[in-house]
């Protein structure tokens, strides 16, 4: 009995949410863009073979995309959302010791198994998450958390193992290392894996082979963590906890670029909603609030310029409207007219836990802050509910106005941008928010 | 990013209040205050297994279900002879009743609609008994009378 990780890993996730509702999209090649409709950020496997890079632009593959018949769609990070809450579930309810990694992966603590039934438990565990949520995973178990990693990347990619691939032989750890390229090594990545390569160390096998002392030289006490647990011997525990978040960001690129402060107001406006809301959706409040404006980086014939400024929050909070107001502020310091802005953002500093703030000297009464938090949880329901098609209620620059009714997509998610809300993202070929949205429901005859 | 978990919101909970709380006598009802009626939790049994879709068209009228209603759908129960599924045909979504096949080889299904107008569809059984075009069990309807 010894202690195993299983790392369940999402296949091609974003392709794959958008074939749960739209099953006439099996074995047929799909695409997803990044916000913006900039950059490939998933591919499904007929794509692979078609040469479109991982994170390369969309303009320069659009022809190609074509030519393929190949479905184009934008991020629908609510579907995404909701489809990734399902998977972790279904997990949940296989083991109590759960670590969401990431959107679509997650480690599992396998405690008191034989390794005979774990591999069966954990093709079961593959053929419930697909049956239920509809989402094909790939599952590796091992001995430490980097080689779960490696052996669900394996079973990723060789079909003959069934999706499943446990690592409980030395024999099959050195097997799965020396079919594994260093840069795939959890902790290697590209950063080190080009040197690596040219100095002879091209696999995980490899890299595993050397002295600690060449490894600790390179890549100091994380190499040396790295090495350790493709060695087998395990440094990472299992984090069922989530990290106390350090910053909380909402920003975006525009379709297009703005001049104009009152477009700036309105965007920024609308982060800092958003940052607020995730205060509160994970019990935080801030103490500061940043606000940042760029010019377009990639354009080299335009003036540049970064603006950055920071508002002080008198009393550290979570309210849409005190975080508005600070983040308005700090934008009107670190605007300057004439430039084209190509993003903003309002990040919020100085988190802390809710139920550990003191008041202040100044800060207003008990009962004030009581009916402005009743006044928040009323928006937020309202904002919330799924009938609004994305936010109705926001604060603006001035005062509470009512958000654009902007269709079935709503006015934060509407395709090219229109005229007086020029930074609207780009999603043009976004699926309908089959889970989230009562306007957007799949239909059946 | 940390995903949470799928929580059921509750539709309606509110405590019932015997009655209003009155300096001097407690109320006869106090302990026997009960939670309210969670229409989620009537009809959702698998949160992370249940999605709502909506029905167009007529071929299960005869079943009770019209054009407009919700469907809500349960992915994690294993589809029986006389339940009414979401199936994928021919690369679409449609409701219907499954039913084994009678002249079919064993382990064969059909998917019957409710309607004169709508032919049976033959499924190509997996000779395990379970058709593997089966998307999903519809659990509840869902009529919206006062638009």
């Amino acid at each position: 009995m010894t202690r195993l990780f299983a790392l369940v890993d999402c296949n091609n996730f974003y392709a794959s949410c958008e074939r749960v509702f739209r099953p006439d999209l099996e074995g047929r090649p799909i695409v997803v863009l990044s916000n913006n409709d900039g950059c490939v950020v998933a591919r499904s496997n007929e794509v692979k073979a078609l040469n479109v890079p991982m994170g390369g632009p969309y303009f320069k593959v659009k022809d190609v995309l074509r030519a393929h018949g190949v479905t184009v769609f934008s991020s629908n990070y609510e579907l995404y959302g909701d489809l990734s809450a399902r998977v972790m579930a279904v997990l949940g309810r296989f083991c109590p010791e759960l670590e969401i990694y990431s959107i679509d992966e997650a480690f599992l603590g396998l405690d008191g198994f034989s390794t005979w039934d774990v591999e069966a438990y954990m093709r079961q565990l593959r053929a419930t998450v697909k049956r239920w949520t509809g989402v094909p995973v790939s599952i590796g178990v091992a001995p430490t958390k980097t080689l779960a990693k490696l052996a669900a990347e394996r079973a990723k990619k060789d079909a003959g193992l069934g999706g499943v691939l446990l690592l409980d032989t030395p024999h099959a750890i050195v097997a799965a290392r020396a079919r594994t390229p260093v840069g795939d090594v959890w902790g290697v990545g590209r950063r080190w894996s080009k040197s690596f390569e040219a100095m002879g160390v091209a696999t995980a096998e490899d890299f595993a082979r050397q002295s600690e002392h060449w490894i600790r030289k390179r890549m100091g006490v994380t190499g040396a963590r790295t090495q350790a647990e493709l060695l087998g011997r395990a440094c990472f525990g299992l984090q069922t906890q989530p990290q106390p978040r350090q910053s909380c960001v909402a920003s975006r690129s525009f379709a297009h670029t703005v001049t104009a402060l009152d477009d700036l107001k309105s965007a920024v406006a609308t982060f800092a909603a958003r940052a607020a809301e995730r205060l509160r959706t994970g019990g935080l409040v801030g103490g500061q609030v940043n606000t940042f404006v760029l010019t377009d980086r990639f354009n080299g014939a335009a003036r540049q310029y970064t603006g950055s400024a920071v508002a002080a929050l008198p009393q550290p909070t979570n309210l849409t409207a005190d975080i508005t107001r600070a983040a308005l502020a700090a934008l009107a310091r670190a605007y300057r007219p004439g430039f084209h802005y190509k993003k903003a953002g309002v990040m919020l500093l100085d988190l802390v836990p809710q139920d550990q703030v003191q008041p202040g000297l100044f800060a207003p009464g008990l009962a004030d802050q009581e009916k402005a938090q009743r006044l928040q949880r009323a928006l937020d329901a309202v904002n919330g509910s799924g009938y609004g098609n994305g936010d109705l209620i926001r604060f603006g620059a001035g005062g509470v106005r009512t958000g654009r009714a902007g269709g079935a997509t709503g006015g934060y998610a509407d395709g090219p941008a229109q005229a007086g809300e020029g930074w609207q993202l780009r999603r043009d070929h976004r699926s309908p928010r089959y889970t989230t949205q009562w306007a957007e429901l799949r239909t059946v005859r | 990013m940390i995903p949470q978990p799928v929580t059921r919101a509750a539709l309606c909970v509110l405590p019932v209040m015997a009655g209003p709380v009155r300096a001097g006598f407690p109320s006869p009802a106090e302990d026997y205050v009960e939670g309210g009626l969670d229409l989620t939790e009537h009809l959702i049994r698998h949160p992370a297994a249940t999605f709502i879709v909506r029905v167009e068209g007529d071929s299960m009228n005869g079943a009770g279900i019209f054009a407009g209603d919700l469907l809500v759908v349960d992915r994690s129960i294993e589809p029986l002879d006389g339940h009414v599924v979401i199936a994928q045909v021919a690369g679409e979504l449609t409701v219907k009743r499954l039913k084994k096949d009678p002249k079919g080889r064993p382990g064969a299904w059909r998917l019957v609609a409710e309607h004169p107008d709508f032919p049976p569809i033959r499924l190509n059984g997996d000779g395990d008994g379970e058709p593997s075009a089966i998307w999903g069990v519809v659990t509840s309807s869902v009529r919206t009378l006062v638009k």
